[in-house]
C-alpha cells in the first residue's frame, strides 16, 4: 500500500490501525522525546493544574486545611475594584515597556547593522544591561532616580529643567514611569540582538534593488526592513509581552508596588495576596486569570499577525 | 536612452586591493555591451559602479552628459537585474514591478497599464498576483526583467541575470533578452562569466581580466583577432591550444620548434620566442600535410562534433581538437594534426598579439 493510499482511508477502524502503524513506525522518535515531555509535564503542566485546583479552595498558608469554595474567589475578584485597577496598571506597564523596548531595540539594531566605527564594541556593550541581574539593575535605577542623591535629579537641576529635586518613585502619578524606564533599559538589549540577527538575514541586494528603484532610506525601512523583519518582531514582542507581564523583580525592588499600589501589577498583587497575606487560594485564582489573559493574548496575537499578506 | 562612459575608472578596496584599473569604455546609445571575464576580474564591480552601488575610487562615470560619480543610485534613472533577482519577497509580482513607479509618485492609472504591458511582453500576465516564492526560477527571472522594463530607464544594467537558470531556459532567455533590448533600444550593460552569452548577445564584448580591460570589440573580432593570449584563451570553447615555440627565419619561411613538434611554414616572421595558438576547431586530422603528431587520449562525442583530447607524441603536451562527428578515432590511435596558416595566432612573450598583417603570408600550407 502506498503512503497516500494508507492515509486516504477514512473509516474508523483503519484510522485506529493507522495510528498504531504510525506509532510503530515512529516508536523510536517518541521514545526519544519522552523524557523531555515527562519533564515538561512535571515542571510546567503540574504547577498549572495545581494552581487551578488551589484557586477553588480556601487555603490559608499557615494551615493544612483546605476548604472547597468553588468559583467564589473568581467572583470575588471580578467584583472588586482592585482587579480593574490592577488590569489598567498592568496594561500600561506592559504596553509602555514592550513599546519602549521594541522601538529602542529596533533603533539600536538598525544602527549596529550599519557600517559604524567600533561596531563590535557597541554590540558587546549593548548586551551588558541584559547580563546584569535584574534586581541589581533595579537598585541602580532606584539610586539614579533618588530625589536627593540621584544622577537624574542632578542632571535635570544642572540643565535647569527642574528647580528642585523630584522624587519620581515616591510620586503616585509618575512612579510607574520611573520603573518602566528601568525595565526598558534591562529589556532592550534582548530586542536589539534579536532584531540585529533578523536584519542580518535580510539579503543586501533587496536594499540595492530598492535603492535603484528610487527608494530613500525611509522607504527602504518601511518597505523592505519592516516586512522582512515581521516574523522576528512578532516573536520578540510576543516573548517580551509575556516576560514584561510576569516581571516581578524590577517593580518589587524599586517600589514594592507602591506608592499607594500605583506601580503594582497583577503579578505583584498575586505575591502580596498569596504569599504575604497567606491567602493561597485567592492568589492562585489571580494567577489563573493572569495565565488565561496571556494565553488569550498569544492566540489572538498570532492569529492577527499571521493573517493575510503584506501590502504597500 | 543615453550613452554610458567610463573614463579612467578605478576601484580600490581597503587602500590595497585594486579591483578595477583605469577602465576606459563608452557604451553608445542603445548599444548592448556584454562585460565578460573570469571570476574576480572586476566586471561586477564595474557594473556596480555604474549603478552607484559602489563608489568610484578614481576616474569618471557619465550617463548621458552627466557625470554621476556623486549621484545616488536613486537618482541615476537606471534599472538593474540582479543575479539573485532580488525580488521583494513580501510583494506580489504586480507590486514588485510597480514599486519604482509608485515611489516616483506616478498616478495609479498610469502605472497599471505599464505593468500590464510589460507583463504581456514577458508572458507573465497570469502571474501578476502571485508572490515570488510561488514562481519558478525562470518566472522570477522574467519578473526581475519586468521590474526593470516597466520603469523605462535610461540604462539597463544586468549582473549575471541568467546564471541561476538551467541550460535550456538560459538559451531561451538569452534570445528573449536580446529581443526585448532590441525592441526597447535601451542602452544595456550586461555582465556575465559565460562567454557563450557574450558571443551570442553582445553588439560589443568588453573583456576584463584582473581589473584591466583586455579588449572591446564585436564578438567575431574578439574571436578572430584576439588582442592577447588571455582573450584568445578565454573566448572560444574548448579553449585555444597554446604551444611555446621558437621561430627561426629561414630561406623557405619560418621554422617552428617546440618540445612537441618541429615544422616549417611558408610565412615571414622574425626569429624569436612566441606562443603559437590554434583553436580546436581549426585543427584537422591530416596525415599528409599535418605538423603535430599526437596520440588520442579521450574521445568525447557531443552530437554535432567530437572533441578529441590528445597528447603530443613528443613532449606529451595536451591538445584539444574539435572534429566532425563522423570522424571517430579509437583511443591510442596516432593522428597527425594540421591547420591553415591564417587560422594560427601568434603572441609575443608578453602575451600581446603579433598581428596577422605583419605575418605577410606568402603561401598557405
Amino acid at each position: 500500500m502506498s503512503l497516500a493510499e494508507e492515509y486516504s482511508t477514512t473509516d474508523g477502524e483503519s484510522r485506529l490501525s493507522q495510528s498504531v502503524t504510525h506509532l510503530k513506525r515512529n516508536r523510536r522518535a517518541y521514545l526519544l522525546i519522552a523524557p523531555a515531555a515527562v519533564f515538561l509535564l512535571a515542571v510546567v503542566g503540574y504547577p498549572i493544574l495545581e494552581t487551578f485546583r488551589l484557586s477553588l479552595y480556601r487555603s490559608p498558608a499557615d494551615s493544612t486545611i483546605e476548604t472547597f469554595v468553588g468559583l467564589q474567589h473568581y467572583a470575588e475578584i471580578v467584583n472588586s475594584d482592585i482587579f480593574y485597577r490592577l488590569l489598567w496598571q498592568t496594561g500600561r506597564w506592559v504596553l509602555a515597556g514592550v513599546a519602549g523596548k521594541t522601538l529602542l531595540g529596533l533603533l539600536i539594531a538598525v544602527h549596529l547593522k550599519g557600517d559604524i566605527k567600533g561596531r563590535k564594541f557597541f554590540r558587546t556593550a549593548f548586551l551588558i544591561p541584559w547580563g546584569i541581574p535584574y534586581a541589581i539593575s533595579a537598585v541602580v535605577f532606584r539610586w539614579i532616580e533618588h530625589p536627593q542623591f540621584g544622577y537624574l535629579n542632578a542632571v535635570l537641576l544642572k540643565l535647569g529643567v527642574i528647580e528642585q529635586g523630584i522624587g519620581i518613585l515616591g510620586n503616585p502619578d509618575i512612579a510607574w514611569l520611573g520603573v518602566v524606564v528601568a525595565d526598558i533599559w534591562i529589556g532592550t538589549p534582548f530586542m536589539a540582538i534579536i532584531f540585529l540577527a533578523g536584519l542580518q538575514s535580510i539579503p543586501q541586494d533587496l536594499y540595492e534593488a530598492a535603492a535603484i528603484d528610487g527608494a530613500e532610506r525611509w522607504h527602504q525601512f518601511r518597505y523592505i526592513t519592516l516586512p522582512q523583519l515581521k516574523s522576528v518582531i512578532l516573536m520578540a514582542t510576543l516573548l517580551s509581552t509575556i516576560w514584561t507581564f510576569v516581571s516581578f523583580d524590577v517593580i518589587w525592588t524599586m517600589t514594592g508596588g507602591g506608592p499607594i499600589s500605583t506601580t503594582a501589577t497583577l503579578v505583584i498583587h498575586i505575591y502580596q495576596v498569596g504569599l504575604q497575606n497567606g491567602n493561597l487560594g485567592l492568589g492562585a485564582a489571580y494567577s489563573v486569570i493572569g495565565f488565561l489573559f496571556l494565553l488569550l493574548f498569544a492566540i489572538v496575537y498570532l492569529r492577527v499577525y499571521t493573517r493575510g499578506g503584506d501590502e504597500l | 536612452m543615453s550613452k554610458v562612459s567610463l573614463s579612467n575608472v578605478s576601484k580600490v578596496y581597503d587602500d590595497t586591493i585594486l579591483a578595477v584599473e583605469e577602465v576606459d569604455l563608452t557604451v553608445e546609445d542603445g548599444e548592448f555591451v556584454v562585460v565578460v571575464g573570469p571570476s574576480g576580474c572586476g566586471k561586477s564591480t564595474t557594473l556596480r559602479m555604474v549603478a552607484g552601488l559602489e563608489t568610484v575610487s578614481a576616474g569618471e562615470i557619465s550617463i548621458g552628459d552627466t557625470v554621476v560619480n556623486d549621484v545616488r543610485p536613486q537618482d541615476r534613472n537606471i534599472a538593474m537585474v540582479f543575479q539573485s533577482y532580488a525580488l521583494y519577497p513580501h510583494m506580489t509580482v504586480r507590486e514588485n514591478m510597480s514599486f519604482g513607479l509608485r515611489l516616483a509618485g506616478e498616478p495609479a492609472a498610469e502605472i497599471e497599464p505599464r505593468v500590464e504591458d510589460a507583463a504581456e511582453m514577458l508572458e507573465i500576465s497570469e502571474l501578476l498576483d502571485d508572490l515570488p516564492k510561488q514562481l519558478s526560477g525562470g518566472q522570477q527571472q522574467r519578473v526581475a526583467l519586468g521590474r526593470a522594463i516597466v520603469r523605462d530607464p535610461e540604462v539597463f544594467l544586468m549582473d549575471e541575470p541568467l546564471s541561476n537558470l538551467d541550460a535550456k531556459l538560459r538559451t531561451q532567455m538569452r534570445t528573449e533578452i536580446q529581443r526585448i533590448q532590441e525592441n526597447l533600444g535601451v542602452t544595456t550593460v550586461y555582465v556575465t562569466h559565460d562567454q557563450t552569452e557574450a558571443m551570442t548577445m553582445a553588439d560589443r564584448i568588453v573583456i576584463l581580466n584582473d581589473g584591466k580591460l583586455q579588449q572591446v570589440d564585436p564578438p567575431e573580432r574578439c574571436y578572430d583577432e584576439p588582442n592577447n593570449k588571455f582573450v584568445a584563451g578565454f573566448i572560444g570553447s574548448p579553449s585555444m591550444n597554446f604551444f611555446e615555440v621558437t621561430v627561426t627565419e629561414t630561406n623557405s619561411g619560418a621554422t617552428f620548434e617546440s618540445p612537441s613538434f618541429e615544422f616549417t611554414l611558408d610565412v615571414d616572421i622574425p626569429s624569436g620566442e612566441y606562443t603559437l595558438g590554434v583553436r580546436p576547431e581549426d585543427l584537422t586530422p591530416d596525415r599528409e600535410s599535418g605538423y603535430i603528431d599526437t596520440v588520442v587520449d579521450v574521445v568525447e562525442p557531443v552530437g554535432s562534433d567530437n572533441f578529441l583530447y590528445l597528447k603530443t607524441a613528443r613532449g606529451s603536451s595536451d591538445v584539444v581538437a574539435r572534429v566532425e562527428s563522423e570522424y571517430r578515432p579509437e583511443v591510442r590511435d596516432e593522428i597527425t594534426l594540421g591547420f591553415e596558416t591564417d587560422d594560427m595566432h601568434l603572441f609575443d612573450t608578453d602575451g600581446a598579439r603579433v598581428p596577422v598583417n605583419e605575418l605577410q603570408i606568402t603561401d598557405s600550407a
